[in-house]
């Protein structure tokens, strides 16, 4: 570990100050959040007279909140579930196969992860509507498992700390291979898949573009989008606006405050792999 | 190691049955699209009829020749990828030094300063609207001291690319942040306190030490801030929607009203978006190459 020797308490000041500036406009929305538009009106800055919780029950509505929160639980959960399935098998085996056809699957597996969505948004967008699966949570989790390039990247690196030899002794035992795969591997991946359900959970629930483009339909739309509709619907109408973004946020804030070790640590990991 | 060489046969078939379900997903939604839209790329389609022509290399030329507001959005986005990477990469590592250097709520401290990165960019483009719209008029009501803090942020042609800056930097700050202490923690204490015996001071010993031996830490997030830069979409989106005018607007959101907007001009379109993974790619190549030949071993 690195140390300063000296002034910590004088950094300790400074940090605590910036600190206070960076959350400020968290600060500010959850505060607004519990005043009528009048008090918003008159100032941002002034404390409620009273605590004020109208705004939330018109927030519920107007984010169709319980909908589409079921929605985002859907979407999250199948495509990290499935990308955790298709990437662990596949990084497990592309990590231990030494042919040249593994090599290749490798890097035709891993190279789009520098290709930005943006390049082939428009065919993808045209392929969803040619097969129907528009307004459909669980069809828009098979295109979220389609983007696992990193995790694949992520597992097949892990693999290689997870010794061959425990391979071939199960070849003795004569355990069919995905058996031991899914008895055996699997929970030794642990690190690495939590680290890759972290990653995609939080892009997941928090994109944007693609569930906006091919989830049109009021009754498949996930938060962001009902918090991307509030732009047009209601202007500034700061009142209802305040406490619909806390009230969209409150899931992921509750989820970051009771994971934050395995967040931060999951983020760092990924980070530092790719 | 034998044992599995001489599987050979058996080998491939597996080698198939484990990444087959990864490869179908991939192909389907990922590949196929991508290979049509660069096909695509070289024809006149309109996104609605049958028969679609070829014309070449037509509309890359027209890119590059004819349609100032493209070439104008390449610009907006080298403007915003450097002034991002350079002050989010700056101000994180200060932070990352600063935080490293505390000996009590160091947790809470990395906790609190990450907590903008779990939001949409969506809730945080909203929240930086009314910052811009309400707030800072209203700190600017509170002294004539303060009165510089009234301004159109969001309407004015040359603040709103700087607006929406700010607001980036703001929801990533604690993204490169982590990265970075996690480097730091990775220097051993002992070349510090050394370099501290031998009387290098904060400044001396930051730049002398820190910054050399954070090298891959260091080269990781600029990697990551410059790509992710060039791709800029939802900050800008929603905090601007490209404007005034096409102020703010960034390759990504070219790409989206050509293709989304009225012109209905896919083919064109995606002839842009080829051209904006050509840039991604060509600079991670770049960058990748550059990093590898100057990284220092931690």
């Amino acid at each position: 570990m690195m140390r300063t020797s000296k002034a910590s308490p004088l950094i300790g000041v400074l940090l605590l100050l910036l600190l206070v500036v960076y959350l400020f406009p968290v600060y500010l929305i959850a505060l607004n959040s519990f005043k009528p538009f009048r008090e918003i009106f008159d100032s941002f800055l002034a404390l409620p007279q009273a605590l004020y919780v109208d705004n939330y029950v018109r927030a519920w509505s107007s984010t169709n909140f319980a909908q589409a929160f079921m929605n985002n639980i859907v979407i999250t959960a199948a495509s990290v579930a499935g990308v955790i399935l298709v990437a662990a098998l596949a990084g497990y085996k592309l990590s231990r196969d030494r042919s040249r056809l593994s090599w290749f699957i490798y890097l035709l597996c891993t190279f789009p992860f520098m290709i930005p969505f943006y390049t082939y948004m428009i065919p993808l967008v045209q392929l969803s509507k040619t097969l129907h699966i528009t307004n459909n949570p669980l069809a828009l989790s098979l295109i979220y498992m389609s983007t696992g390039s990193f995790a694949v990247f992520l597992i097949h690196a892990f693999v290689k700390s997870i010794p061959r030899e425990l391979d071939e002794s199960a070849y003795m035992d004569g355990c069919s291979e995905l058996g031991f795969f899914f008895r055996i591997i699997f929970p030794l991946l642990k690190p690495a898949i939590s680290s890759v359900a972290i990653l995609y959970a939080l892009w997941t629930w928090n994109d944007f573009l693609l569930p906006f483009l091919v989830l049109t339909d009021k009754e498949a739309a996930t938060l962001t989008i009902n918090i991307y509709k509030l732009f047009g619907k209601f202007g500034s109408d700061w009142d209802i606006i305040t406490a619909s973004l806390i009230l969209s946020s409150l899931p992921i804030i509750v989820l970051y405050i009771a994971l934050q070790k395995y967040i931060i640590s999951g983020v760092a990991a990924g980070a530092v792999k790719g | 190691m034998n044992s599995i060489r001489q599987r050979s046969g058996k080998g491939t078939a597996s080698l198939l049955l484990f990444t087959a379900p990864f490869l179908l997903v991939f192909a389907v939604f990922f590949l196929y699209p991508l290979a049509r839209g660069v096909l695509l790329s070289f024809t006149d389609w309109n996104g609605i009829q049958r028969s679609v022509s070829f014309n070449g290399l037509q509309n890359y030329v027209e890119l590059f020749t004819d349609d100032p507001r493209f070439l104008y959005s390449l610009w907006i986005t080298f403007i915003f990828t450097a002034l991002t990477v350079i002050v989010s990469n700056a101000v994180s590592l200060v932070l990352a030094v600063l935080i490293e250097g505390v000996r009590r709520f160091k947790n809470t401290l990395r906790t609190l300063f990450f907590l903008p990165y779990v939001f949409s960019l969506v809730v945080v483009g909203f929240t930086w609207k009314i910052m811009y719209i309400e707030v800072l008029p209203d700190i600017a009501k509170l002294s004539p001291l303060l009165e510089f803090l009234n301004l159109d942020y969001i309407g004015h042609p040359q603040l709103a690319l700087y607006a929406v800056i700010v607001m980036n930097i703001w929801f990533s700050l604690g993204y490169y942040m982590i990265i970075y202490l996690a480097g730091i923690q990775t220097i051993d204490a002992s070349v510090m306190e050394a370099a501290s015996l031998d009387g290098a001071t904060g400044w001396t010993r930051f730049r002398a030490m820190t910054v050399p031996l954070l090298m891959p830490s260091i080269s990781i997030c600029i990697f990551t801030s410059i790509t992710s830069s060039l791709k800029i979409f939802d900050a800008i989106f929603v905090l601007t929607g490209g404007g005034p005018g096409y102020a703010t607007e960034s390759i990504a959101l070219n790409i989206y009203y050509e293709a989304f907007g009225t012109a209905n001009r896919f083919g064109y379109g995606m002839a842009k978006s080829v051209t904006l993974g050509v840039i991604v790619l060509l600079v991670s190549y770049l960058q990748l190459k550059f990093f590898k030949s100057r990284e220092v071993e931690a």
